[in-house]
């Protein structure tokens, strides 16, 4: 038998694949015109085991399983195309390139906070001298988005648990949540960066911090109390999806904690000289 | 199935060990980065370049152990990543714990003609 055809009766796999460079990790087939005499059987490549977003189609007719036609190779502009859609929608199955993409997600972050910090400490001291706002206004955008972000993120998880289930259009409720969260944060962000002005630390970043640490710890419990997959549950059964939300939760937490401590250190530590010698500190720190 | 995933396993641990010796190999080749290291020992021109070529070699490996583990399309990518991760993890440790590569350092430069320090 035509092996075609052993595809047509059968719905098997090992077809020969168009571009014939071995078997794939998995196949979507479509059947058009279901129990009629023109039905007709496409198989697409899955595409889980590559970057490109590529079909690669094989049609068949479906009561003779005789084959019609194979999709042509695409070109170098659409296969590129292909390439960079796949890069970023992440269909693919690799376990290595997802932790991959995990760090260069949070690499990104560190580069985005980062360079808010640098614009923000570069300038502060002589736009205080200026008697300017431009690093205050600066610092509460970055506080906004480094910590507010992850606010808007918790507040989120913390509505998802708290939420009555019944309540109509439920997921638009988590989104506003999201964006008031968000929104609540940048006017926090906006009133507690004013000791910017005088080259002095925000306490937006401790504050907010804390608020950090007291959501993602209050979605973690709220996991826990209404669906009952609290961590020991969901490590001894190795159900990975809500465990890892929660250890990273955990983890973003104690890292806030770290960080709001290390700025009150540094708010203590900086207050006393600002308030004995002003003028001698800022000589002293150029 | 099974099989062929531990084996693509294997590959990737190989590239990431390959990549990762690689850029330490490049960046010992450096004048500032060996000094990071090895504090006053002094890099002769001619183990700069042998560091360089176990860097390369040692990158290239790293391509051809993920071009063994996955498609094509895929292993470049995966190539790239784990040298952009690489490279993060290696620049962590020379801004904060430089001095941990220093056993590394003097295997690479085992047996290498000991050159003379320029004066400063």
């Amino acid at each position: 038998m035509d092996p075609s055809q052993t595809l047509a009766l059968t719905g098997g796999t090992g077809l020969p694949r168009a571009s014939g460079d071995g078997p794939t990790q998995g196949e979507r087939r479509v059947i058009h015109h279901v129990g009629d005499a023109n039905a007709t059987v496409s198989v697409y490549r899955a595409g889980t085991d590559r970057i490109a977003l590529t079909g690669q189609g094989i049609h068949f007719k479906g009561p003779s399983g005789e084959l019609i036609r194979e999709d042509e190779p695409v070109s170098t502009v659409r296969g590129i195309n292909e390439f960079i859609t796949g890069l970023h929608l992440q269909h693919f199955k690799h376990w290595l390139l997802r932790v991959f993409y995990f760090i260069g997600g949070l690499a990104g972050c560190a580069c985005i906070a980062t360079g808010f910090l640098f614009f923000v400490e570069k300038r502060k001291r002589q736009h205080a001298k200026q008697g300017r706002g431009g690093a205050r206004w600066v610092d509460a955008l970055a506080v906004t988005s480094v910590t507010g972000m992850l606010i808007a993120t918790a507040a989120m998880l913390v509505g998802n648990r708290l939420l009555p289930v019944e309540l109509a259009e439920r997921g638009l409720w988590e989104e506003r949540l999201f964006w008031s969260a968000w929104a609540v944060a940048l006017l926090h962000a906006l009133w507690r960066t004013a000791p910017v002005r005088a080259a002095r630390l925000a306490p937006a970043w401790r504050e907010q911090c804390w608020a950090v640490v007291a959501l993602a710890l209050a979605a973690v419990l709220l996991n826990a109390w209404s669906t009952g997959d609290h961590l020991f549950k969901t490590l001894s059964a190795g159900y990975w999806p809500v465990a890892g939300v929660d250890l990273v939760l955990l983890a973003s937490a104690a890292l806030a904690a770290v960080a709001a401590r290390k700025l009150a250190q540094r708010e203590r530590a900086a207050e006393p000289v600002v308030q004995e010698s002003a003028g001698l500190a800022e000589v002293a720190h150029g | 199935m099974v099989e062929s995933q531990s084996s693509a396993a294997l590959w990737l641990l190989l590239a990431l060990l390959a990549a990762q010796l690689g850029l330490i190999s490049l960046a010992l080749s450096l004048e500032s980065h060996w000094e990071q290291v090895r504090g006053q020992a002094a890099l002769p021109a001619g183990l700069a370049r042998r560091l360089r070529l176990i860097g390369a070699l040692g990158l290239g490996l790293s391509l051809a152990a993920c071009l063994q583990a996955d498609h094509a399309s895929m292993a470049v990518l995966v190539w790239l990543m784990a040298l952009a991760a690489g490279s993060l993890l290696l620049a962590g440790v020379l801004a904060l714990r430089a001095r941990l590569l220093a056993p590394l350092a003097a295997a690479l430069s085992l047996g290498a003609h000991p050159g003379r320090r320029d004066a400063q």
